[in-house]
This record gives structure tokens, C-alpha cells and sequence, in this order.
């Protein structure tokens, strides 16, 4: 299914002591990758019946293709939170139609084209959380602090644009609300396969991040690995419930 | 306590196989990695096609049923932490397919509903059904495996359903094919 990423709303959420501390870290050894993948695969399973593989990948057979690079969200030692990111083969491009042409055309509108370049693009994907860590406020904290530099310029010396994929209320709910700017490229095509995901009234499209200007500095520049407060977490999130998430407007 | 219940070709006509291999899984390593299916699959279907004259074509045709089986007791296994098991016993005349998952209440119920159907409507009628279903849901489970399974092997289906005590259900599914059936279709190719 889709290289969209998304948050998984799962069961009530669990008692958790607020003296704890989460660990986001990128996944380097590969019992680490591989618990990624798992979990990935387990939880997209569960929720869109969408199953994996690192060969093949095909759409109409429901056959997602895994991220290249993962970061994961640990609390006690237990993995609560991952996601991943395209650094070769992009869905967006794949599978969305997007063209280098299309990506440096936004860029140049951007005034960015000294720094950046649709040859050097990677794609943000497959975010989830544990189903009883949801409504903690862990998921929309996690895809902040992963959008630092730390983990979307993995392996590269030069600045990486960052591509996405995602239905139009998790751009309001968590890019917004994470105040990281997207610019949208063009409606996501139609895949049966992303039937349990979007609907008519919650289209998915194709989006441009251009990380140093879209970014807000306090996520980019985040240093990773870090170890973050459940109890600053939770009540970040208390806050910006309460407060409006401003329009997805580019 | 359990409630057992039989649905379709349940028999077994397997008394004293000569060829006998049974596989456990872990569903999640198969939904992590899909392309495993298609790797049991092979790996068996080449293991038994010894037992066959035309071992190539009989391998295609055995892995191709043995596929179907297989993804199909992983998709409907409830918590993919469960293993799942897959028998597979010849004796010369039948070759016999056995898979066992444990599914939600629902996905069992829609067993017995589609097994009801395959066993008691013209299959040619019901694969035809089932193609314009497909294509005006815009699906992407085709719901076609099973219905192929009888209509271009006559294999028989059937499943005995355990109803477990923390209300999912154990579903041993079970599919028998005539060796000749094999051996026609190599002729056929």
C-alpha cells in the first residue's frame, strides 16, 4: 500500500509513568532494522491489510516496498514508535507521478535552488506508533523530532528535498500542528490498495518539504539520539490541542 | 468449551501418505517479508514433483496451489504472532494440503460462506460472479484464490472450525487433489 505514512489509532491508551523518558534513535545494527520492519509490517497489516517486501513491491497485490533507513522511539527498551525513510527509489515518484521536473520547478519557486535539487530527494514514510501509546501525544511528538537533520541527511553531504505522501488530515494534524510546511505537488493517484486509508473526502496528495526553510529549527536542528520526558511530551500535546492548527496552505 | 464444525469436503482420504511434510510459521515473517510464501511454496512443490514423471510442470502446478493456501492461512490469522502450520501428505493418488491459523469469529464465518458456495453452486458461475464483484468494489483482494482452486484443479475444500474459549476460532482448512488431476493438467500444458 501506500508509502504514505500515518498514525495508527489502536486501543485505549495505557498507564504510563510520566518519570519515564523516550529514546528516538536511527536504527543502525540490524536486529534494530529488523525490529523496524516488523513492526512496520505488523501494524499496516493489521490496520490496511498491506504486506511487504524489500524485492518486490506491487501496489495491486497490496505488496509495500520497506524504507531504506529507519529511526525508532523507545521507552523501557520497548520499540513504541518507528518510521522510515526513502533515500534510492521514492513512492512519490514510483508511485505518485512526480517528475524532477515538477520537484525542481517548486524549488526554484522557493528561492532554493543555490541549495537544493530534485536529483537529491528522499521520502518520508511509514510512521507508527504502538497502538496503546496512542492519544499520549508520543506519535505527533515522534514525527517532529524525526524530522531532524540527524535522520533525513543520513548518509548524504549534501541537503536532501523531502518528499510525502499522506491523506490531507494528516498534513492538518500533524505536519501543521508540527509547523513543517509542505508544498503540495499534485493529488496521490488512485490505488485500490490505499481503500482503507483515504476517501473521497480525505484525498491523499504528493508534498514537498524543503527541510531548511519548511522545517521548524527546533525539530531540524534536534540532535538525535536524544532522550525526550513522557511528561513534556504529554503536556505538549495537552497544549496544542488547544491550540488551532493553522491551514495546510501552499 | 470448544465447538467444532465441518464445513465442505472435510474427509480425508490420506490413511498411510508416502510422502509427509508438515511447516510451522510465524505469520509475521511471512506479512514482513511476502515473497516468503512464494519461496515455501517452491521449496515443497519441488521437494514432492520427484513423486511425479513431468517433475517441472508438476512443481508449477503444485507451488501454485500451495501459494494460495499458504497466504491465505496468513492473511486471515488474527494476531500474526500465533504460528500457523502447513501439511503436506501424498500418498501416489491424492495429495493433501492442511493448513491451521487461528482467525477472528468474522474471517471464520466468511469461510463457511464462501466453502457453502464453492461446494454447492456451479463453480463456473461463481468464478464469473466473483470477477464482476471484484471489478465493481475495485478491490484488491480478488476473493478468487479458493473459487480457482476448484474450478481449474477440482480440488476439494473443506475445514473444520474450533471456536476457542477467548472467542477466535482454530480453522484447520484442508484441500485434497486427485494426482490425476495433476498429471492432466501436465498433459494439458
Amino acid at each position: 500500500m501506500t508509502g504514505a505514512h500515518r498514525l495508527i489509532i489502536g486501543p485505549e491508551p495505557q498507564r504510563i509513568d510520566d518519570s519515564k523518558r523516550m529514546l528516538i534513535k536511527i536504527a543502525t545494527r540490524r536486529s534494530e532494522i529488523l525490529q523496524c520492519q516488523y513492526f512496520i509490517a505488523e501494524i499496516y497489516n493489521s490496520a490496511y491489510n498491506i504486506v511487504f517486501s524489500s524485492d518486490i513491491a506491487d501496489l495491486d497485490q497490496a505488496i509495500e516496498p520497506y524504507p531504506d533507513r529507519y529511526v525508532m522511539g523507545l521507552i523501557d527498551g520497548k520499540l513504541v514508535a518507528a518510521a522510515g525513510l526513502y533515500i534510492r527509489r521514492t513512492y512519490v515518484a514510483t508511485y505518485g507521478g512526480i517528475t524532477d521536473d515538477e520537484i525542481d520547478t517548486k524549488i526554484t519557486e522557493a528561492n532554493m535552488s543555490h541549495r537544493y535539487s530534485a536529483k537529491r530527494k528522499r521520502e518520508y514514510t511509514k510512521l507508527v506508533v504502538r497502538g496503546n501509546y496512542n492519544g499520549l501525544g508520543i506519535g505527533r511528538f515522534f514525527h517532529a523530532a524525526t524530522h531532524s537533520r540527524s535522520f533525513l541527511e543520513i548518509d548524504s553531504s549534501e541537503p536532501n528535498v523531502l518528499l510525502v505522501c499522506a491523506k490531507q488530515s494528516i498534513y492538518r494534524s500533524m505536519y501543521s500542528a508540527n509547523r513543517i510546511q509542505t508544498r503540495i505537488l499534485k493529488p496521490f493517484p488512485h490505488y485500490a490498495v490505499h481503500e482503507k486509508y483515504c476517501s473521497p473526502d480525505d484525498p491523499m496528495d504528493s508534498r514537498l518539504i524543503i527541510p531548511e526553510i519548511d522545517i521548524a529549527p527546533q525539530w531540524y536542528n534536534l540532535p538525535l539520539p536524544g532522550e525526550f520526558s513522557l511528561q513534556e511530551i504529554k503536556q505538549r500535546a495537552a497544549k496544542e490541542i488547544r491550540d488551532e492548527p493553522g491551514p495546510v496552505s501552499w | 468449551m470448544s465447538q467444532v464444525q465441518l464445513v465442505g469436503e472435510w474427509q480425508s482420504r490420506i490413511d498411510d501418505s508416502i510422502t509427509e511434510l508438515k511447516m510451522r510459521f510465524v505469520p509475521l515473517d511471512l506479512v514482513a517479508h511476502w515473497k516468503r510464501c512464494g519461496m515455501v511454496a517452491d521449496f515443497l512443490a519441488h521437494f514432492l514433483a520427484y513423486n511425479f514423471e513431468e517433475t517441472s510442470e508438476a512443481t508449477n502446478i503444485v507451488s501454485t496451489v500451495l501459494n494460495e493456501v499458504l497466504e491465505n492461512a496468513v492473511k486471515f490469522s488474527c494476531d500474526k504472532h500465533t504460528k500457523i502450520s502447513l501439511t503436506l501428505r501424498h500418498t501416489g493418488d491424492f495429495l493433501e494440503i492442511e493448513t491451521t491459523n487461528v482467525s477472528t469469529m468474522n474471517d471464520a464465518q466468511s469461510l463457511v460462506q464462501k466453502l457453502t458456495r464453492i461446494n454447492n453452486e456451479d463453480i463456473e458461475d461463481l468464478f464469473v460472479q466473483q470477477l464482476e464483484y471484484t471489478a465493481a468494489t475495485d478491490s484488491s483482494a480478488s476473493g478468487l484464490g479458493l473459487i480457482s482452486l476448484k474450478k481449474d484443479y477440482n480440488a476439494s475444500l473443506g475445514a473444520k472450525l474450533i471456536t476457542l474459549d477467548n472467542g477466535k476460532c482454530e480453522i484447520v482448512f484442508r484441500l485434497l487433489m486427485a494426482t490425476d488431476e495433476i498429471e492432466k493438467r501436465i498433459g494439458d500444458a
